[in-house]
C-alpha cells in the first residue's frame, strides 16, 4: 500500500479509541471513542480535569494500563504505521524509553531512591543502545545533565535522588526520557507537583529541547496556561471524548464548546456581573455511569434535548478547529461531519 | 493591617490575631533551618488577608503556629491581645471555638469512619456541649455550604473532592468562628470546581464577617479572596500590599516573577522565559544579605553585604529589597 | 443571608452507589470465601454444643475396646472415628480438643489484642518517652525464641488451662502493638487529626473517637490471622507436654499420644492432624479475605 506523504509525516494516529477499567462498581469506560493526529515535530496538549481520561489515553498508547482491571477495547494507535494495541509485549520493550518516551507527573516517585542519578541516566542507553562501556556510559550521562541545564554535572552524577530539588529530579527524569533520541515524547502533567517559577523553567527547557531533536510530544495538563505556552494544537476532553481540538491560537481566540469557554473562563479568573468568579455548576462526571448523550450535559448551560440521547459527531468550523456539540452545530448552521481522514 | 503607629482613635480594639516578631526555628543535622523568620502581621476582624509562597516558604509552619499547633522560637502570637500560648482554660476554649480551619486535602480532612453530621458537629460537641448539637443548626451549616440535608447519614467516600471540601468549611464554620484559616483550600480541586468553592467562600465572609487567612500559591485566587496580601519567601516577608497595589504595581522582584508566572500567558506569543535563575537555596544555610539574591535578576553587591528593611514603597505599600 | 449558596449537589446523586439491590447483595455474599465460614461456623457450633453432641464421654477409658478402626475401615457406627489406645472415642476426643482450641484462641485474642491497642496508641500518639519505651519492650518481645520462654514459665508454675492463656498472651501481644502502632503513627499525621486538635478535641477524645475506629480493620485482619496461629501454637506445646495437661483432650495432646502408633493406627494421628490443618487453613483464608475487602491500600 502506498502512503501518501501526509501520513508519513505523522509520527502518531489515534483512531476510535476505547480503554476501560473494570472495577468492584462496574465498568468505567475513561477512554469513550478518541481520535487524533499527531504530525513530526508538533506538540499536542490535551486539556482535561479529573475523569476526563487524558492520562489513561497516554497510557493506552504506551500500553502501560494497570492491568488485569484495564483494558484497551477498541481501537488503534498507529506509530509511524505500526499498530501498537495488536504489537505483542516484546515489541512495546523495545519501543517504549527509545522510540517513544514518558515523563509523569511525581518527580519523587520516577526516580529509584536507592540509585544514583548516573545509574539511573545510564540504564536506557545501556537497555536500548546496547553499550556497556563504564566510561562511555558516564561521559553520555554527563552530557545528558548538562544538557537539561544541571549545573556541575560531573558531580551531580553521583548523587541521590532526594538530594535533589523537585524542578532538578525532573529534569533528570526529562534527560533520562530523553537518551535514546525518541521520535515521541508523552509528558502527563510534567509540572503539576512544582512550583510555579520552577514550571515555566521546565516548560522552556521541554520545548527547547523539542525544537532541538524534532521530535513530536504530547503534554497532558489540567491547566490551559501550560498548554499555551509549549503546545501547538490542543485537544479538550471531557469524560473520556474529545469536545473540541484546534490550534492553541485558535482555540484561545475563538473557543466554541461550552466546556472550553468555562474552562477559559476560569483560567483568567473572570467575574460575573455580582463580582463572583464564573463557575461551572454541578459535579465532575462520573465515567461509570455513562450513557449515550453528550457528557457535559448535567453541566451545560446551552443544553438542549438531544444532548442527553447522542454525542453528537464531530464538525469542522475551519481547517484544523473541530468540535462535537448540537448547540454550536446548530449556531453555527454546519451539520456535515468531519471527514475521518485515509 | 495596621502601620507601625497606633491608630488615632483611642478605642481600636486589638487586632484579631496579632504575630509580632514571630520565628520558628529548627535544629537539624547541617545547621539550624529557619522556617520563619521574625514575622509580624496583623490580621483585622472582618477583612482577609492573602499568603503567598512556594515551597519551602515557612508557610504551612506560619499556619500551624496561628494556630497554636507548634510553638514559636522567639516572637508572640497573640490573641485578640491574649498570647495564646499562655491562655488559661476558658480562653483557651474560646480560642479554639474562635479560629478554625480548612486545609488542602480533602480526601484525608474527613474521618472516613464518621458520618458527616458527626464531622461537622464535632467542634461544636467539644466547645459547647452537647445540647448545642441540633438538627437546626446542622441544616443550617448543611444549606449554607450548597450540601442537601440528606447529606448528613452518609460517610465521606461517597462524596467528590469539591464536595468534601464544602463539608470541611461547613464543619469550620460550625461554631461561628472569628478567624478562619484556609490553607490551600482549593489546590487539590479540580479547575472548574475551584470556582464553586471560592465563591462559596467568598459569600460566607460577606455574610458573616469571618476573617480569613487564605494561604495560596494560586495568585488569581489569592486575588480574588483578599483585601491585603503578604507575599513569603524563605520564612520573611518580602512585600505586602492591598490585593489590588500588588498586581498593578508589585515592587520585589520575587513578586514580579511569581505574577509573570502566573498569569495566564499570550497564545499569540506565549512568553517562556522567566527572570528567575536556579532554584530555591537550601534553607539551613539562607543566603547572607537579602535571601532572594541568588535567583534575583537584579542583584547587586549590597544585596549580599545587608539585609534590605522591610520598609515602605507607598501607601500600605511596604516591600523588602533595595532597588523596590 | 443575601446569596445562599446554590445547592450544586442534587440529592440523588449521592449516595447512589451504595444502594441495596438484590443483585449487588447477591455478588457480595458471592464473594466471601464460603468454604471457610462454613467450616468456622461449624467449629463455632461444636465448641459451644460440644457435650450436648458428643457421643461418648471423652475421658472414658475402655481398655477392651482400644484401638478400634473408624467406619471406613471396618469400624462401628458407635465409635465413628474409632478409639484411641486408651479405647477412649477419637471423636469425642475431637469434639472436646476443638472447645479448647476455641477457648484458648479467642481468650489470646482477645487478651493480646486488647494489650497490643492500648499501647499501641499510647506510643504512636505521642510518641517520646512512651513510644521509646513501648518500641523497646516490644522488640525483646518479639525477639525472644517464644517456645524456650513458655517451657520455663509451664516450668515455674506448672501447667493449666489458665497459664497457658497467660504465657501466650504474655508472648504474642508485641505482635499487635507493633504493627498497630506504625498504623497509628500514618494516621496520626492525616489532616482529620489535625482539625480535631484544631477544634479544641481532648487527646482522650482523639484517642477514642478519631484513631481507634481507624484501627480496627487492621486490627480485625491481625486478630484473624493470629487466631489460628494461637491454635498452632497451642497444638505444639500441648504437643510437647506444655499445654493443657491430661486427662482433657487438645489436638495437639492426641497427635503427642497417637504419635507412637503411627504405622499401627494412622488415624490416631490423622485425625486431630487434620482437624488443625483445615481449621487453621480455613481461618487464614477468611483473614486473607478480610485483609483484601478491609485493608485500603489493596483495594483497586
Amino acid at each position: 500500500m502506498m502512503t501518501t506523504s501526509a501520513e508519513s509525516s505523522r509520527v502518531l494516529e489515534v483512531r476510535n479509541l476505547y480503554t476501560s477499567f473494570r472495577t468492584r462498581r462496574g465498568v468505567a469506560r475513561s477512554v469513550n471513542g478518541v481520535s487524533f493526529v499527531l504530525e513530526r515535530g508538533r506538540t499536542l496538549g490535551i486539556v482535561g480535569e479529573s475523569g476526563s481520561g487524558k492520562s489513561v489515553t497516554l497510557m493506552s498508547i504506551v500500553r502501560l494500563l494497570a492491568t488485569p482491571a484495564g483494558r484497551i477495547e477498541n481501537g488503534e494507535v498507529l506509530f509511524e504505521g505500526k499498530n501498537l494495541v495488536t504489537s505483542s509485549e516484546t515489541e512495546m520493550r523495545h519501543i517504549r524509553g527509545s522510540k517513544i518516551s514518558v515523563i509523569t507527573q511525581d518527580p519523587m516517585t520516577s526516580l529509584n531512591p536507592v540509585y544514583t542519578i548516573g545509574n539511573q541516566l545510564e540504564e536506557p542507553i545501556r537497555q536500548h543502545q546496547r553499550i556497556r562501556v563504564r566510561d562511555t556510559l558516564r561521559r553520555l550521562a554527563v552530557g545528558a545533565l548538562q544538557s537539561v541545564g544541571i549545573p556541575a554535572p560531573e558531580d551531580r552524577v553521583s548523587s541521590y535522588p532526594h538530594q535533589m530539588s523537585g524542578g532538578q529530579r525532573q529534569r533528570v527524569v526529562t534527560a533520562m526520557a530523553l537518551a535514546c533520541r525518541p521520535s515521541l515524547i508523552l509528558c502527563d502533567e510534567p509540572t503539576t507537583a512544582l512550583d510555579v517559577t520552577v514550571q515555566l523553567q521546565i516548560l522552556k527547557l521541554l520545548r527547547d529541547l523539542q525544537k532541538e531533536h524534532g521530535m513530536a510530544m504530547i503534554m497532558v495538563s489540567h491547566d490551559l496556561s501550560v498548554i499555551a505556552r509549549v503546545c501547538d494544537d490542543v485537544a479538550v476532553m471531557y469524560a473520556g471524548r474529545i469536545v473540541e481540538k484546534a490550534s492553541v491560537s485558535r482555540l484561545f481566540e475563538k473557543p466554541a464548546h461550552p466546556y472550553t469557554r468555562a474552562l477559559m473562563r476560569s483560567l483568567n479568573a473572570e467575574t460575573d456581573a455580582s463580582g463572583r468568579l464564573y463557575a461551572i455548576e454541578g459535579q465532575p462526571p462520573n465515567v461509570r455511569n455513562i450513557g449515550n448523550g453528550c457528557p457535559f450535559a448535567p453541566r451545560c448551560q446551552s443544553v438542549r434535548s438531544e444532548c442527553r440521547e447522542h454525542f453528537p459527531h464531530e464538525i469542522a468550523l475551519s481547517p484544523g478547529h473541530t468540535t462535537s456539540c448540537w448547540a454550536v452545530m446548530e449556531e453555527a448552521g454546519i451539520t456535515a461531519p468531519v471527514r475521518k481522514s485515509v | 493591617m495596621t502601620t507601625r503607629q497606633e491608630s488615632v482613635t483611642p478605642a481600636t480594639p486589638p487586632p484579631l490575631l496579632r504575630l509580632e516578631g514571630v520565628t520558628k526555628k529548627y535544629p537539624v543535622r547541617g545547621g539550624v533551618l529557619t522556617a520563619v523568620d521574625r514575622v509580624s502581621i496583623d490580621i483585622a476582624p472582618g477583612k482577609v488577608l492573602g499568603v503567598v509562597g512556594e515551597s519551602g516558604c515557612g508557610k504551612t509552619t506560619l499556619s500551624r503556629m496561628m494556630l497554636r499547633m507548634t510553638e514559636p522560637t522567639s516572637g508572640a502570637v497573640q490573641f485578640k491581645g491574649d498570647d495564646i500560648w499562655a491562655l488559661d482554660g476558658g480562653k483557651q476554649k474560646l480560642f479554639r471555638k474562635s479560629v478554625s480551619a480548612v486545609f488542602q486535602d480533602p480526601y484525608s480532612s474527613l474521618n472516613p469512619r464518621h458520618r458527616i453530621d458527626k464531622a461537622i458537629m464535632e467542634p461544636v460537641l467539644v466547645n459547647a456541649g452537647k445540647g448545642s448539637v441540633t438538627g437546626g443548626l446542622l441544616e443550617h451549616l448543611l444549606t449554607s455550604v450548597g450540601l442537601p440535608i440528606t447529606a448528613a447519614k452518609l460517610y465521606p467516600h461517597e462524596f467528590s473532592g469539591g464536595q468534601r471540601q464544602r463539608i470541611a468549611i461547613a464543619r469550620a464554620i460550625s461554631t461561628q468562628p472569628e478567624l478562619v484559616l484556609l490553607d490551600e483550600p482549593v489546590s487539590a480541586l479540580d479547575v472548574s470546581i475551584r470556582a464553586q468553592v471560592l465563591n462559596l467562600l467568598k459569600d460566607l465572609q460577606h455574610d458573616t464577617g469571618v476573617s480569613y487567612v487564605f494561604i495560596a500559591h494560586d495568585l488569581s485566587a489569592v486575588r480574588y479572596m483578599s483585601d491585603e496580601i503578604i507575599v513569603v519567601y524563605l520564612g520573611a516577608i518580602v512585600e505586602r500590599a492591598s490585593a489590588n497595589k500588588l498586581y498593578q504595581t508589585p515592587r520585589h522582584p520575587y513578586t514580579k516573577a511569581l505574577l509573570e508566572a502566573s498569569l495566564p500567558p499570550d497564545p499569540r506569543n506565549p512568553s517562556l522565559t522567566t527572570q528567575l535563575r536556579g532554584d530555591l537555596p537550601n534553607p539551613i544555610n539562607a543566603p547572607s544579605g537579602c535571601r532572594f539574591r541568588t535567583r534575583c535578576p537584579i542583584a547587586a553587591k549590597i544585596c549580599a553585604d545587608s539585609e534590605p528593611e522591610f520598609r515602605e514603597v507607598g501607601s500600605g505599600h511596604r516591600a523588602a529589597c533595595h532597588f523596590a | 443571608m443575601n446569596s445562599p449558596a446554590k445547592t450544586t449537589v442534587a440529592s440523588k446523586s449521592i449516595g447512589a452507589s451504595n444502594k441495596f439491590t438484590p443483585r449487588a447483595f447477591i455478588t457480595r455474599v458471592c464473594e466471601l470465601p464460603l468454604w471457610s465460614v462454613l467450616v468456622l461456623v461449624c467449629l463455632v457450633l461444636v465448641g459451644l454444643f460440644g457435650p450436648v453432641i458428643s457421643p461418648h464421654d471423652p475421658n472414658a477409658i475402655q481398655l477392651l475396646k482400644a484401638h478400634a478402626s473408624p467406619i471406613f475401615f471396618g469400624g462401628s457406627w458407635e465409635y465413628p472415628l474409632g478409639t484411641d489406645q486408651m479405647g477412649r472415642d477419637v471423636l469425642s476426643r475431637l469434639i472436646s480438643g476443638a472447645r479448647i482450641s476455641l477457648l484458648v484462641g479467642f481468650a489470646v485474642v482477645l487478651g493480646a489484642g486488647s494489650i497490643g491497642t492500648v499501647l499501641a496508641l499510647a506510643a504512636g500518639y505521642f510518641g517520646g518517652a512512651i513510644d521509646a519505651v513501648v518500641s523497646r519492650v516490644c522488640e525483646v518481645f518479639i525477639a525472644v525464641p517464644f517456645v524456650l520462654v513458655a517451657i520455663a514459665i509451664v516450668g515455674a508454675v506448672g501447667a493449666s488451662i489458665t497459664n497457658l492463656v497467660f504465657t501466650l498472651i504474655f508472648m504474642s501481644w508485641a505482635g499487635y502493638a507493633r504493627v498497630l502502632r506504625s498504623e497509628v503513627l500514618r494516621l496520626r499525621e492525616l489532616e482529620f487529626v489535625k482539625l480535631a486538635k484544631v477544634a479544641g478535641c481532648s487527646d482522650s477524645r482523639i484517642l477514642i473517637h478519631h484513631l481507634l475506629p481507624n484501627i480496627v480493620n487492621p486490627l480485625m485482619i491481625l486478630a484473624t490471622l493470629q487466631l489460628g496461629a494461637t491454635i498452632v501454637i497451642e497444638a505444639s506445646l500441648s504437643f510437647l507436654g506444655l499445654g493443657v495437661p491430661p486427662p482433657q483432650a487438645t489436638w495437639g495432646a492426641m497427635l503427642s499420644e497417637g504419635k507412637d502408633f503411627i504405622g499401627f493406627h494412622t488415624s490416631l494421628v490423622l485425625f486431630p492432624g487434620l482437624a488443625i490443618f483445615v481449621v487453621v487453613l480455613a481461618i487464614n483464608l477468611l483473614g486473607d479475605w478480610l485483609r483484601l475487602r478491609l485493608d485500603p491500600r489493596f483495594r483497586q
